[in-house]
């Protein structure tokens, strides 16, 4: 709109100039005035007149990107709702192979297939051999088709289980603070637990 | 009456220096020179080892996560969106904006092992783009207040 706005406005002042010089120039010539003037005049009465709204060509006039064609949206609304009947026909019938879910737990994001192991360098007050639901789910795909969350799916949507496989210490770690000459030295041991886990099962519908 | 014999035999001594030794020696035993046999030498060369490995597990996290990890994940969900005719920051930037909020490890995960997913990712950015440019341009009429007008010359 800025740029409809400065296109727009130079043609006008180009308008002012031109119509100053070609003042300028009759007034100098005499007896010629009355005729240049009518000449122009139906010059310009021939000329094929703007359509309504034009803007001629500048550097400004249209923006710096390629135009874009927005498809109709009932067209579109029709064929998503085509799309989404497909995919709801496949879910209900239930042949969609191997899924995978993109899950965020423990702070990161994890991509997760069945018979995948997860290591989560956490404390979980979970037990080993326990089953866990990974609630927060934020895509789910087949081979056929993705469903993506935004940003998490609903949770009727998606069940994705998980189990305990392993609670082990890690390796315990040192952690040592030193400064020279001022008779400083702390040492710290931390072991810590590391969960490791896998996920069996992703269920859709 | 104070018996002070008893007091000054039983002294403090310590009984257990070689184990307390061998406690610092045996992180020494792999360095080089005299620092791995000498207590005296190796107790400094283990204590500046203890501190450097507590001062490099919290830059690994730093330089790992920001510059070597995230450098690849992002030159690589780059690769990936360029072979889709989009550029990562637009990629990025309109997943954002349709609140798909996967992180670049996932993205580069996906475009690895699951193309298709990621080309309707990139469709979908394609899309959120183009609705972008459609609501920067507006109606194509002009704002309330304002004319212009284009004057008829030849």
């Amino acid at each position: 709109m800025a740029a409809a706005v400065a296109a727009s406005a130079l043609p006008v002042t180009f308008g002012r100039l031109v119509s100053a010089c070609s003042r300028g120039v009759l007034r100098a010539s005499g007896p010629g005035e009355a005729s240049l003037w009518s000449a122009s005049r139906r010059f310009r009465s021939q000329s094929a007149s703007f359509p309504q709204g034009y803007v001629p060509k500048t550097s400004l006039s249209s923006p710096p990107w390629p135009e874009v064609v927005v498809p109709d949206p009932v067209e579109e609304a029709r064929h998503h709702a085509e799309v989404v009947e497909k995919v709801n026909e496949l879910i209900a019938r239930g042949c969609y192979g191997r899924l995978f879910a993109v899950v965020h737990f423990a702070s990161h994001q994890w991509k997760v297939t069945s018979e995948d192991l997860i290591l989560i360098e956490n404390k979980l007050d979970i037990a080993c051999g326990e089953r866990i639901r990974l609630e927060k789910v934020l895509l789910v795909g087949a081979d056929d088709f993705t469903l993506l969350g935004r940003p998490l799916l609903r949770k009727d949507l998606v069940q994705v289980e998980a189990t305990v496989i392993e609670k082990t210490e890690s390796w315990p770690k040192i952690n040592m603070r030193f400064k020279k000459r001022k008779n400083y030295k702390r040492k710290r041991r931390d072991v810590w637990v590391w969960h490791t886990g896998g996920a069996p099962e992703t269920h859709l519908g | 009456m104070v018996f002070l014999t008893a007091q000054l035999w039983l002294r403090n001594r310590v009984s257990d220096r070689y184990w307390r030794v061998q406690e610092v020696l045996k992180h020494a035993r792999h360095f080089r020179g005299r620092k791995n046999r000498c207590y005296r030498l190796a107790v400094r060369a283990v204590t500046r080892a203890f501190v450097q490995c507590t001062r490099a597990r919290r830059l690994k996290k730093r330089n790992l996560r920001m510059c070597f990890s995230f450098q690849l994940w992002i030159s690589r969900v780059t690769a990936a969106s360029q072979e889709h005719g989009l550029k990562y920051p637009a990629f990025i930037l309109n997943l954002i904006k349709c609140q798909v909020e996967l992180n670049r490890k996932v993205l580069a995960d996906l475009a690895i092992y699951e193309p298709k997913t990621f080309k309707s990712l990139a469709a979908l950015a394609k899309r959120r783009r183009q609705e972008g440019f459609a609501a920067a341009l507006g109606d194509g009429k002009e704002p309330e207040g304002i004319f212009s007008r284009v004057v008829q010359h030849l």
